[in-house]
């Protein structure tokens, strides 16, 4: 592939993404009011990271699209260059940010030119070289249940809803089933939950899947849900292969949860990334950096760290709490930490970070849920059969509604043993509701 | 220490900005997003919300509710939506006939034999 015209290798089924931080190409845009540089943060299709220009197209998510032999890439919002992009003045000249209410509004002529000058820089990307062609074609698909999510709790649900006799249909957006248990290196040793045993993550993932499949669940991959159709349908993104529209008695949100973000200062460094994403890299065969400093003490942190220490890193740790903000110009070359009543200035080319995840309400809501706010969150509400009720009455736990949450969206911690108690009595609601047609 | 901490990264919306907006009353998550610009960008607050709030609640504001989340809720292609309003059509092919049919029958009924 290029970047820029430069040669970019990459080998097996990776992610643009992580060929491209193999590279060493971490700097991938430039944000839209102050040019700051942009680097993958989540690998999830969550942040603005790594957003590409691919062959003539703007704004593709590179780490959830597949790289591919002679694939021409170009960074985007970049002024001038991509090592000194002039427009990165604004964020100088700007220390605390911009109030675009007031600067230069009101004023006559200035207003104006100031409007031209924004319309011209802001935005992402430019439009495509070439008009593309519409997609004509739905794939429409019927199941039972649908379960939105192959992560942990959307593969516990589908074996206990396969287990039942139901037709389910499993809609993920990465290309493998495993969600987030794809974020942990290979074969890390972990436990998942307070009563857990230490599991291989990729047995328990390969256990799952095969275990989901023997109970007839199907697996439909790269699609990603877009939202709630009128009449109840549900509409995903099949990424290449155009819409898919999903009819279903019973639908279940197992989305999980978005990655924690800390308030430090330049969280939005490239080379700051969250512990999921960095394992996800590892697991892509892509250490992020030769001294990684490891902030916080999740799961994610814990697994990271020990795998990169064997892949030959110089691993630092600190605290989320000491943790004030990370330092370089245009990629991470250091850390400031809090030590007793001073700081501590580190030296590191990665900045990991384990923070509480935020549950991925949104879809829920949309479809009628009611959510509460918490420290890492908004978390759906969900009745004790992990039902939430259907829009427009919004009544948690209504008999009827077909609508169920499982896993880290309702706020629970990835715990595989609490995620299958809740996923036999959603299980035997579902079939409940089933059968009663 | 000095520096720009992110509340938003999409749009650009510092810390700074999000507590100035505070102070000036914006003090629930939708009026700080209308203000802000916060959760309005790429990643329609997947990444910043939680943060946003917490900050919020942290200010003594009300963080009870989040802003209205909205489809689509992951970038999607017009190219890609078209197919729905291509089968919006079919289906209301499919029933203007239906229609057709039902009235031709309908008419059929009453015709005198």
């Amino acid at each position: 592939m290029t970047l820029d015209g430069a040669s970019i290798v990459a080998d097996g089924d990776a992610s643009l993404a992580s060929a491209l931080v193999a590279a060493g190409q971490l700097e991938l845009a430039r944000s839209p009011k102050f040019h700051r540089p942009r680097g993958p943060s989540c690998m999830r299709g969550g942040c603005d990271g790594c957003l590409v220009r691919l062959d003539g197209m703007p704004n593709v998510m590179s780490c959830m699209t597949r790289a591919k032999p002679g694939a021409k890439l170009e960074r985007q919002n970049v002024v001038l260059s991509a090592k000194l992009d002039v427009l990165r003045a604004a964020d100088w000249f700007f220390p605390d940010g911009m109030n675009h209410h007031e600067m230069f509004a009101g004023v006559p002529g200035v207003q104006d030119i100031m409007q031209s000058l924004a319309r011209r820089v802001a935005g992402l990307g430019e439009l495509p070289e070439h008009a593309v062609a519409a997609h004509t074609a739905i794939d429409d698909l019927t199941a039972d249940v649908l379960i939105v999510g192959a992560g942990l709790a959307g593969l516990v649900a589908a074996c206990v809803l396969g287990r039942l006799g139901l037709g389910v249909i499993v809609l993920d957006e990465g290309m493998r089933p495993g969600g987030s248990l794809l974020s942990f290196p290979e074969h890390a040793k972990v436990a998942l939950g307070v009563d857990g045993a230490i599991v291989d993550i990729d047995e328990l993932r390969a256990n799952l899947v095969s275990e989901a499949a023997s109970a007839g669940a199907t697996f439909v991959a790269e699609t990603t849900l877009l939202g709630v159709l009128e009449g109840g349908d549900w509409l995903g993104n099949g990424h290449d292969r155009g819409l898919v529209r999903v009819k279903a008695r019973a639908r279940i949100l197992a989305v999980g949860a978005h990655d924690g973000v800390p308030a430090i200062v330049a969280n939005d460094l490239p080379g700051v990334l969250s512990a999921r994403a960095a394992g996800r890299l590892l697991r892509e065969g892509v250490l992020i950096g030769d001294a990684p400093l490891v902030v916080g003490d999740g799961l994610h942190a814990e697994a990271f760290a020990a795998a990169a220490a064997g892949h030959g890193a110089k691993v630092q740790r600190a605290s989320l709490a000491s943790l004030q903000g990370a330092r370089g110009l245009s990629r991470v070359r250091g850390a400031v930490l809090t030590e007793g009543s001073g700081t501590r200035k580190v030296s590191c080319d990665a900045v990991v970070v384990d923070a509480p995840c935020a549950p991925s309400f949104e879809l829920a809501v949309e479809a009628g849920a009611r959510v509460t706010h918490g420290e890492p969150g908004f978390s759906v509400v969900v009745d004790v059969d992990g039902r939430f009720g259907g829009a427009p009455s919004g009544d948690v736990g209504s008999r009827n509604s077909p609508l169920f949450a499982l896993g880290e969206v309702t706020g629970a911690a990835l715990d595989h043993a609490a995620f299958a108690r809740a996923a036999s009595r959603l299980g035997r609601a579902v079939a409940a509701l089933v059968e009663a047609r | 220490m000095k520096g720009k901490i992110l509340a938003c990264r999409c749009e650009d919306v510092t810390l700074h900005e999000l507590e100035d907006a505070i102070a000036r009353g914006h003090d629930d998550i939708e009026s700080l997003k209308r203000y802000t610009g916060f959760g309005t960008g790429w990643c329609q607050g997947k990444s910043c919300l939680a943060l946003c709030a917490r900050v919020l609640a942290a200010k003594g504001g009300d963080a009870s509710l989040p802003f209205t989340p909205r489809p689509p809720y992951h970038p999607v292609s017009l190219a890609h939506l078209a197919a729905l309003v291509a089968d919006d059509d079919e289906e209301n092919e499919d029933s203007a006939r239906d229609a057709r049919d039902a009235r031709d029958e309908h008419d059929g009924e009453d015709a005198p034999t």
